[in-house]
């Protein structure tokens, strides 16, 4: 920002005025919180600064279990910062930019947030603590590519250790136990059956998959739905990971938008899907409209609350009976230890308190999913629906079938490829256009990284 | 003014809103054409890229199509409302005054809602099963019944009617208050001359209305260039990019896609375009009649 505020006033009014913008700024960020830290450093009490863009459940968790980490520090304060989910990435990189950044911050996988941040040498590569707490252990093997990022920034999936993840996710489908029971259709155990399902309920007079598409994004977690089935482990990771002999114009990409066409025009999407809501396509599913709703782990609670053991859960079926499922997911964004962090040991202590097994085993209790293998430690889950959804993860992470979300790859979701795939499934546009020009954008962005 | 009593006078006059002018204006328009040369993440050092960022912007299919929706909406939030609150407002000034006063504050109430609020409640009414299409249905139209914010052909012009409504109700208060001050005796010599109402209306109320209708059109066509906040709320620029405008370019680029310098440009070229459509209609309205 300074390299463009250098304005030089030219007459001795712009000045004046130059002199009185100065002077209201420093008395709005008033000297007395710069000088809090230090003060309570003076008192052998230390502050860590926290920032989140957790909520509801999630947050209260992550609260408490701080609150147990000052316990047990008594010369330790943590202070959180929360910001809402939309509009954290950009208050995030202000904070970290300005002149009193956080200890610790929440990020976010791949370009979404985390490859801005390191490129412009804001947060710390972590592999030092990583050993010390035995990070490069903890996780899962599907987990530790999204774990890292090369020093420049530039690479994603390869490097040092940046982020701790603690909590998980995946994309499944949710389904109404009642109607598909009254379709007398079993839970479709391969992709053909799940197929004939759709038609089943299509011709009951129900609508087959709940989508609320008005944001643009739940298109391409359907589009998961299907590529778990039809793109490569090769095509997936290609894209997500930066390689450049693969394209979005893979015939297994093609394949995907194809299908998801064929399912608009046969009619198996809910017509008003682009005017609708992703909250309200859920509102909508809980109130017994639809039989399938694509969606996300982190719907779960919502989703028991609202209609107890009437809704189940499960991955899209394998093209062939009794093959391994494979399904977008990720460990979720991680924990980051900030550059200009003053306590970095401090900071890494917090992390390895707020990733570590007590912490996997009350978020899993919760009816949330972890990417800690807790074994024995495993507790009760709250609801039919949590059991499910819980199952479906170990399944996908001891089978080595998790895959990461292609969004990952560029941030160019929201102008290009969210989009693009809402005109695809629409038949606004074919999937060869459509694909042709996500991979544009995505080539436009890897040329800007050299 | 007279001559001789000084000329710093009429810069005193507007000293206190230069004032306010410069810091919040024009030093964060310049701030903006600064930055609209550079290539620029938010957060790493920035790089000089010369006219790259107009050149990207202008070489976009999305940037223009952006624009040539910024167009189709001045069509619904600008012509549409000027057309349809002439008649309105001299009707309204006919009626007997409880009645026109009751007419107006309905036609001006969408004006005192907020966009957002406008927004989620036609959201709700254009829905597949909303209001508008339960109607539609119960009229035995099943066909025309569709997602309309969904629906590829009908977002914008959809997004286009709720603007309209939006301003009508202030294109009618304007005209309302500048038929007040044509003076009644035009009327009366009109009368005199045997004009019917038409005639009236060409030869009385058009004319002495012309001051009214350029800040109307300038206000609303400036609403439509700028629109954002509705466009925001109904559709975020879908289904694909068929109600994309340029605020919400300038939105995501600049704080989603941490590309400043890109999003500066747009902002630039939108500027550009405001300044020139405003003086095409104060040239037009300053015009004497021949």
């Amino acid at each position: 920002m300074s390299r463009f505020a250098r304005g030089r006033p030219r007459c001795g009014l712009l000045s004046l005025l130059a002199a009185l913008v100065i002077a209201g700024l420093s008395t709005g960020c008033g000297p007395d919180r710069a000088g809090d830290r230090e003060g309570a450093a003076e008192n052998g009490r230390r502050t860590l600064e926290v920032w989140t863009p957790e909520s509801g459940s999630r947050l209260q968790l992550v609260q408490r279990r701080a609150g147990e980490f000052s316990a047990a520090h008594p010369d330790v304060a943590v202070n959180f910062t929360v910001r809402d989910f939309g509009s954290y990435p950009a208050q995030l990189k202000l904070a970290l930019a300005s002149d009193r950044p956080p200890d610790v911050a929440i990020g976010n996988l791949g370009w979404s947030l985390d490859g801005p941040l390191i490129k412009a040498g804001l947060l710390r590569p972590l592999d030092a603590w990583a050993a010390r707490y035995g990070w490069d252990k903890r996780f899962p093997d599907a987990a530790r590519a999204q774990m890292r990022f090369t020093t420049d920034g530039r690479q994603f999936g390869s490097g040092p250790i940046f982020g701790i993840p603690y909590a998980a996710d995946v994309i499944g489908w949710f389904y109404n136990v009642r109607k598909l029971a009254a379709l007398r259709v079993p839970v479709p155990a391969t992709l053909a059956e799940l197929e004939s399902s759709f038609e089943s309920a299509r011709r009951a007079g129900e609508i087959p998959i709940m989508l609320g598409n008005k944001a643009q994004w739940p298109g391409l977690h359907l589009f998961y739905l299907v590529s778990a089935d039809l793109a490569s482990d090769q095509e997936i990771n290609g894209i997500v990971f930066g390689n450049r002999s693969v394209k979005w114009t893979a015939p297994g990409f093609v394949q995907s938008a194809r299908r998801l066409a064929l399912w608009n025009a046969k009619g198996f999407i809910e017509a008003g899907a682009n005017g609708l809501s992703p909250a309200d396509a859920l509102a909508k599913f809980t109130l017994g409209s639809g039989v399938f709703l694509p969606a996300g782990s982190w719907n779960v609670a919502e989703l028991s609350a609202a209609m107890g053991d009437n809704v189940a859960f499960f991955l899209t079926p394998p093209i062939r009976a009794g093959d391994p499922r494979r399904a977008t997911g990720s460990v979720g964004y991680g924990w980051h230890i900030t550059a200009a962090s003053r306590q970095p040991d401090l900071a890494a202590e917090f992390i390895d308190y707020m990733t570590r097994d007590e912490f996997a085993i009350e978020l899993v209790a919760g009816g949330d999913i972890t990417p800690l293998d807790l074994g024995e430690r495993t507790p009760q889950l709250p609801s039919r629906l949590a059991g499910d959804v819980y199952a479906a993860w170990q399944s996908v992470v001891s089978n080595g079938t998790l895959l990461p979300y292609l969004e990952f790859a560029a941030p160019n979701g929201a102008e290009v490829l969210y989009p693009t795939m809402q005109s695809m499934i629409a038949g606004h546009e074919t999937p060869e256009q459509g694909l042709a020009r996500i991979e544009q954008s995505r080539e436009e962005f890897l040329d800007s990284l050299q | 003014m007279r001559r001789g009593s000084g000329r710093a006078l009429p810069y005193l006059y507007v000293l206190p809103a230069f004032l306010f002018f410069v810091p919040f204006v024009l030093v964060p328009f310049a701030h903006t054409v600064g930055l609209s040369f550079y290539d620029w993440d938010g957060l790493t050092r920035a790089a000089f890229a010369g006219f790259d960022n107009y050149r990207e912007a202008l070489g976009s299919a999305l940037v223009r199509s952006a624009f040539t929706h910024a167009l189709v909406l001045i069509l619904f939030f600008g012509v549409l409302p000027v057309v349809l609150a002439l008649p309105l407002a001299a009707m309204s000034a006919r009626e007997s005054a409880p009645a026109g006063n009751a007419l107006r504050t309905l036609i001006f109430l969408p004006q005192a809602i907020s966009t957002v609020v406008v927004g989620v409640s036609w959201g709700w009414i254009l829905a597949l099963d909303g209001p508008l299409n339960t109607g539609l249905r119960a009229l035995g139209l099943d066909r025309a019944a569709i997602d309309w914010l969904g629906s590829f052909a009908w977002a914008l012009p959809s997004l286009g009617m709720v603007g309209a409504w939006t301003l009508l109700g202030l294109c009618v208060a304007l005209f309302f208050a500048g038929l007040q001050q044509i003076p009644e005796s035009l009327y009366d010599a009109a009368a005199v001359d045997g004009a019917g109402r038409w005639r009236t209306f060409r030869a009385v109320t058009l004319p002495g209305l012309k001051g009214p209708v350029a800040v109307a059109l300038t206000v609303t066509v400036v609403s439509a260039l700028r629109a954002f906040d509705l466009v925001f709320v109904t559709t975020r620029g879908g289904p694909g990019t068929e109600t994309v405008v340029p605020g919400i370019l300038i939105y995501r680029r600049a704080f989603e896609d941490a590309r400043l310098g890109s999003a500066a440009a747009i902002a630039v070229i939108l500027a550009v375009v405001v300044f020139a459509a405003t003086w095409v209609i104060n040239r037009i309205a300053d015009r004497k009649p021949s």
